[in-house]
């Protein structure tokens, strides 16, 4: 008897996104991320990603097709996908008027599990040091976006879903970032899904990549071999590569 | 599902509360300002009222008649009587009675003119010439001319009365001037009060002028604080983590609306305590009756009737406020688009506070019926009529809006459209909102 295939960590199937108007974000992707992958999600800007990990994260529905998160559909079994999964959007923001300490405290409130140790987690990956206690409204964007990647993982999510994670981030804290995604993910048997422009950023991180472009997806595969595959120097040069043959 | 709901409400309560302008709006300006506006009222009255008493009327009498009980000595002690003090002024003619009363800084001059016992008593007319010095045109400074002129109309009263009395010998001076008196009574709800009309109205106004606009304010308060609260979640860019939460949709929803709600309850206590302070010293010059004398008694229907109508009245306007910055982008936006909702709270309260809805034309009283924010307003006037009849189908009207408005808002916010639902006054262009 056959070992049964592991659940995947994402499944998509088919899927498709039509806004009000026609326009087709997401055309017929159609991917699969296994668990303990950190899969990165490359393409221009318009090009379905943004779409894409927002259906995952259950903020907007599919037009067509299916979502799944570890088996549970992202429609029909939208609470069962929150409580397993963590979004950390572009543009995120926090309470102005809240402490760090008690935006992160908020957010451990809804989800099950030692809050505590949520907590202790938070504040080592933030490192905000005393800051944790003053008012967000205080941070530097540096230190907004430390605190909202710890809100992200300090509940040890089984799929983390990052949308340019060192978005805005000076090559400090993006160093920081990167480095706390890749340890905190791969040492705990996490799953991710980066959404990225930076290729730099999404070679450091990413153990797979999938190029989308006009809501399709043109091609997946380890940075390496898609580099050696294309005789491209670099994930860039794949990417033009891939959309003028695509 | 209720420690999530909990959760959410201390959230929005830390929220607004530590934000400056909330605490200045709801606190502070209610608490201290209507009180200050109250007391500048009660400062000015005041001023006003130890103005009359300090007032000093200079007195030239340049009538000719001889001896005690002439009719300009009448008039004098008349002038007298009414705590004024008076200075007789030493001179002998009118133009220098006025230079004698501006130099000593008296305010007020009564010249009575010479033969004047002798015309008024031969049936003729004599002229009171009365002067008020004018130094800062303030409105208080026309009290001294006032008061000689009440002078001059009493004693104008007592002539006419001795004179009336004199063809009747069996009639008092009053009986023989006013044949006829009117004594009022007032029917309070089947019961004869012996209290003018006036005043058991003025009584009234006190409470219900202040209701309906109190009503408004609170209204409009938690209705704006409920649209900042969810556009401030768009423009602060948290909405998207909140709604990817492990809980539900309608928990959000009820965190807000409680969070508001509990913060409105706060800031329409201060305005309650405020404006009572500032409606008094409007009031207090109207006359007045005790009012459980009057027998304008509420009931407790009447109470319980007006806390529900006032508790349907702030649900709906949250809920309404919550829908409505939905289509916002951000706070400013969501305050612009608020206007729509403010007219409907107001215009009632604004047309209830001085006409009862009996007497106007039956099409604004079917738009002041329609309006669900009116029924507060008409319940506080419902604590002293007793008709609750209007009231009880009103009930079921805000009920019904209540329940519908407040299905639209968790639809939005169960929906995508809470992220996307755009409001534009432009031409429509086919294009995907915040895509990637």
């Amino acid at each position: 008897m056959p070992d049964p295939m592991p659940e995947a960590a994402v499944a998509l199937d088919r899927l498709v996104k039509v806004y009000k108007g026609g326009r087709r974000a997401v055309d017929g992707v159609t991917l699969t991320i296994p668990p303990g992958e950190i899969y990165g999600l490359i393409g221009p800007n318009g090009a379905g990603k943004s779409t894409t990990i927002r259906i995952l994260a259950t903020l907007l529905k599919p037009t067509e097709g299916q979502a799944l998160v570890f088996g549970h559909d992202v429609v029909n079994d939208a609470m069962d996908v929150r409580r397993i999964i963590a979004y950390l959007p572009e543009d995120a923001g926090a309470y102005e008027r809240l402490s760090g300490r008690e935006y992160l405290e908020f957010c451990a409130s809804f989800y099950e599990g030692d809050r505590a140790a949520f907590l202790e987690r938070a504040l080592k990956v933030a490192d905000l040091g005393e800051r944790v206690d003053d008012k967000v409204s205080g941070y530097s964007g540096g230190m907004k976006r430390r605190l909202l990647l710890a809100r992200t993982l300090m509940t040890r999510p089984r799929l983390a879903i990052l949308d340019e994670p060192t978005s805005a981030l000076d090559v400090i804290n993006a160093h920081h970032v990167r480095r706390t995604i890749r340890s905190m993910v791969k040492d705990e048997g996490g799953t991710a899904i980066v959404c990225s422009h930076n290729m730099l950023e999404i070679e450091f991180l990413c153990d797979r990549v999938g190029f989308i472009d006009k809501g399709k997806i043109l091609g997946e595969g380890t940075p390496a071999d898609l580099k050696r595959q294309y005789g491209a120097e670099n994930l860039e040069d794949v990417f033009l590569r891939m959309a003028h043959h695509g | 599902m209720a420690s999530h709901i909990v959760v959410l409400f201390k959230k929005e309560l830390r929220v607004i509360f530590r934000d400056p302008t909330v605490l200045v709006g709801t606190l502070l300006i209610p608490l201290v300002l209507f009180p200050l506006m109250g007391s500048a009222i009660s400062v000015s009255e005041q001023a006003a009222v130890r103005q009359l008493a300090e007032m000093e009327v200079a007195f030239l009498s340049l009538d000719g008649a001889d001896g005690n009980g002439t009719l300009g000595d009448a008039f004098y002690l008349m002038l007298v009587s009414t705590n004024v003090s008076v200075q007789n002024a030493t001179v002998t003619s009118a133009s220098a009675a006025v230079n004698w009363t501006v130099e000593r800084d008296l305010d007020t001059l009564v010249v009575l003119p010479a033969n004047f016992t002798e015309e008024v008593a031969a049936g003729h007319r004599a002229t009171i010439s009365i002067y008020q010095v004018l130094k800062n045109f303030g409105p208080t400074e026309g009290a001294g001319s006032a008061r000689v002129e009440a002078v001059v109309a009493a004693f104008n009263q007592a002539v006419a009365a001795q004179r009336a009395a004199a063809g009747l010998p069996n009639a008092t001076a009053a009986e023989a001037l006013y044949p006829a008196r009117a004594q009022t009574h007032s029917i309070i709800h089947g019961t004869v009060r012996d209290v003018a009309p006036e005043i058991v109205i003025n009584t009234v106004l006190g409470a219900s002028l202040m209701l309906p606009l109190v009503v408004s304010i609170m209204i409009v308060m938690s209705a704006q604080l409920a649209a900042t609260s969810v556009a401030a979640e768009k423009e602060q860019k948290t909405l998207e983590v909140l709604l990817t939460l492990p809980t539900r949709r309608e928990n959000i929803l009820a965190g807000k609306l409680l969070g508001v709600f509990a913060v409105s309850i706060v800031g329409t206590l201060a305005a309650l305590i405020g404006f009572s302070s500032y409606a008094g010293s409007i009031t207090s010059s109207l006359q007045t009756t005790d009012a459980a004398a009057a027998g304008l008694v509420p009931e407790a229907q009447g109470y319980a009737l007006l806390l529900v109508t006032l508790l349907l009245a702030f649900v709906a306007s949250l809920a309404l406020a919550v829908l409505v910055a939905s289509y916002a982008k951000d706070i400013y936006g969501a305050q612009s688009l608020m206007s729509v909702v403010y007219l409907p709270v107001f215009l009632p309260s604004i047309v209830l506070m001085f006409t009862p809805v009996e007497i106007l034309p039956p099409a604004v009283q079917a738009v002041i019926y329609a309006v669900p924010f009116s029924y507060p307003s008409l319940a506080g006037k419902a604590l002293y009529t007793h008709d609750y009849g209007v009231l009880y189908l009103g009930l079921v009207w805000q009920l019904v809006f209540v329940a519908v408005v407040l299905f639209l808002a968790a639809r939005m916010f169960s929906t995508e459209k809470v992220l996307t639902a755009r409001l534009s006054f432009r031409k429509r262009k086919r294009k995907a909102p915040e895509e990637g």
